[in-house]
């Protein structure tokens, strides 16, 4: 074969494969999904937290977990227009995101350590927006039933990120910058944060209003 | 509705036509199996809502807009940016004349749901094991297989109402009566949910305003009309007397609810006002099953 044909050749080739190599390498937001994923049904079927006494042990190696995949100070921050975000001060801001962020982890977490059934995760589908932007698809299998999650995800810090949920196509940022905009026209920064800090009160003395 | 004579006297071929019709769909069917990959899957994450959700790329104006100072030094602006953007797109609102009105049925459903709705499905569910409940759920859901297929063909979803049929045959043939769900072995023949009030979506008549009925819970002016509509279809209307269909319809509810027991809870749980979050919630989840 002519030399001349053959190194442009070699250059494409290689800059296929170290360009694949390069995607393989920082873009897979799903794979980076399915192991905490994987860890947290882990925790949940552990037979060593069923006692009840371990349950706190239980959702503190959850928390760990969830930490890792979650980028809890985007979602809160999202939560809120950028005008309501302005307004806070920065110790509002703080607050806010904290006890957001323990709001949102003590509710979900109550509901599956109480009613965890060997749900299945299947992972359907990754997208990526742009190189450090994704959107996972995933569903829950519950016995006859299938609950479509899905993931937006970011690349920060060296990692792929969850930034929004979608259950069953509603937005999890969406629906709280609702909420959070009705309120805080009718009452101030502080009254959100201990209204959600009461909240987690109620979650903590037992079961909250809802039964 | 016109629909169903059209459809009555669509199946009412020769059996000889149908077989032929079958195969076609079949092969068909069979041919996208290997393409499905690509093709249905993506569809799941339905790329015309992503557009509408992220609207990517930023207006210069938007760009001006951003934190020059962002505090937390955390976040570049253009995640920002998008982080906003995604927050708005899914910040979904309708308009709500009868709010007063609907808190109360909200209050009356709420009630129903603990005091009667969950009791029920959690005794139903105790007593009748999980194979059996699915069975039923697989039963009604083929029995309703009319009213998807008959908003398919509306919608021009001809692959979709191709599934359907196929799905329908194979179910209630191998899958004795619809109870048993063969058709699930297939990821190319699963479906999704079809009805009237998604129909006039896609023609692009707009949700109207909120409604909450009394018993059939959260519901859009459109939607309500359509529920009129799909109605006629569904075998259980025409179950007589009366208080049986009613009852059917109850027991389909109970059993539906035996596999969701906590996620009403978990939901009001999470919320602040749980009757807004929800309106907002119904919304959104028809709002992207009209775009799918």
């Amino acid at each position: 074969m002519n030399i001349k044909i053959l190194i442009p050749a070699c250059m494409v080739l290689m800059v296929l494969l170290f360009g694949a190599s390069n995607l393989a390498h920082s873009a897979q937001p799903m794979d980076e999904l399915k192991g905490p994923v994987e860890q947290f049904i882990k925790i949940l079927q552990d037979p060593q937290y069923s006692d009840a006494s371990k349950k706190d042990l239980q959702r503190e190696k959850l928390w760990e977990v969830a930490r890792k995949i979650f980028d809890f100070a985007a979602i809160s921050r999202g939560t809120l227009t950028r005008f309501r975000w302005k307004s806070f001060t920065p110790k509002q801001r703080k607050d806010f995101t904290d006890v957001f962020t323990e709001f949102i982890g003590n509710t979900y977490f109550d509901k599956i350590q109480g009613e965890y059934h060997n749900e299945e995760i299947v992972f359907l589908n990754q997208e990526m927006l742009s190189e450090t932007k994704a959107r996972v698809t995933t569903k829950i299998q519950r016995e006859a039933l299938e609950i479509p999650v899905d993931y937006s995800m970011w690349f920060r810090k060296g990692s792929w990120k969850i930034f929004n949920v979608y259950v069953e196509g509603v937005s999890l940022l969406g629906n709280y910058r609702n909420e959070f905009e009705r309120f805080l026209t009718k009452s101030s920064a502080d009254e959100l944060i201990s209204e959600l800090k009461k909240k987690i009160e109620r979650q903590k003395k037992g079961e909250g209003e809802a039964k | 509705m016109k629909q169903n004579s059209a459809e009555k006297s669509g199946t009412g071929l020769p059996v000889r036509h149908i077989s032929i019709i079958l195969l076609v769909l079949v092969i068909y069917i069979a041919g996208c199996a290997h393409n499905h990959k690509t093709t249905e899957v993506p569809s799941a994450a339905s790329p015309p809502s992503l557009h509408q959700n992220n609207q990517p790329a930023p207006s210069p104006a938007k760009q001006k807009t951003t934190d020059s100072k962002n505090e937390e030094g955390d976040l570049t602006d253009e995640d920002l940016d998008f982080l906003y953007e995604e927050a708005e797109a899914g910040a979904v609102r309708v308009a709500d004349p009868f709010e007063p009105l609907n808190r109360v049925m909200f209050h009356f459903n709420d009630k129903l749901y603990f005091w009667v709705l969950k009791p029920a499905a959690r005794g139903y569910r105790y007593l009748i094991p999980a194979p059996v409940r699915a069975g039923v759920k697989n039963f009604f859901r083929n029995l309703t297989t009319p009213v998807r297929l008959a908003n398919c063909i509306l919608q021009g979803k001809f692959r979709s109402a191709g599934v359907e049929i196929v799905r329908f045959l194979m179910n209630s043939t191998a899958g004795m009566l619809g109870f048993g769900n063969p058709a699930q072995m297939y990821p190319q023949l699963s479906t999704k949910e079809e009805d009237l009030g998604q129909t006039f979506g896609t023609y692009g008549i707009g949700n109207g305003f909120y409604i909450v009925w009394p018993f059939l819970g959260p519901s859009s002016i459109r939607d309500s009309v359509g529920m009129i509509g799909d109605r006629f279809l569904n075998p259980i209307t025409y179950v007589q007397p009366t208080e049986a269909s009613i009852e059917i319809t109850a027991y389909e509810k109970v059993n539906d609810i035996s596999f969701r027991i906590g996620d009403y809870e978990i939901f009001k749980e999470a919320s602040l006002d749980p009757y807004s979050a929800i309106r907002d919630a119904y919304i959104q989840n028809r709002n992207k099953k009209v775009e799918e």
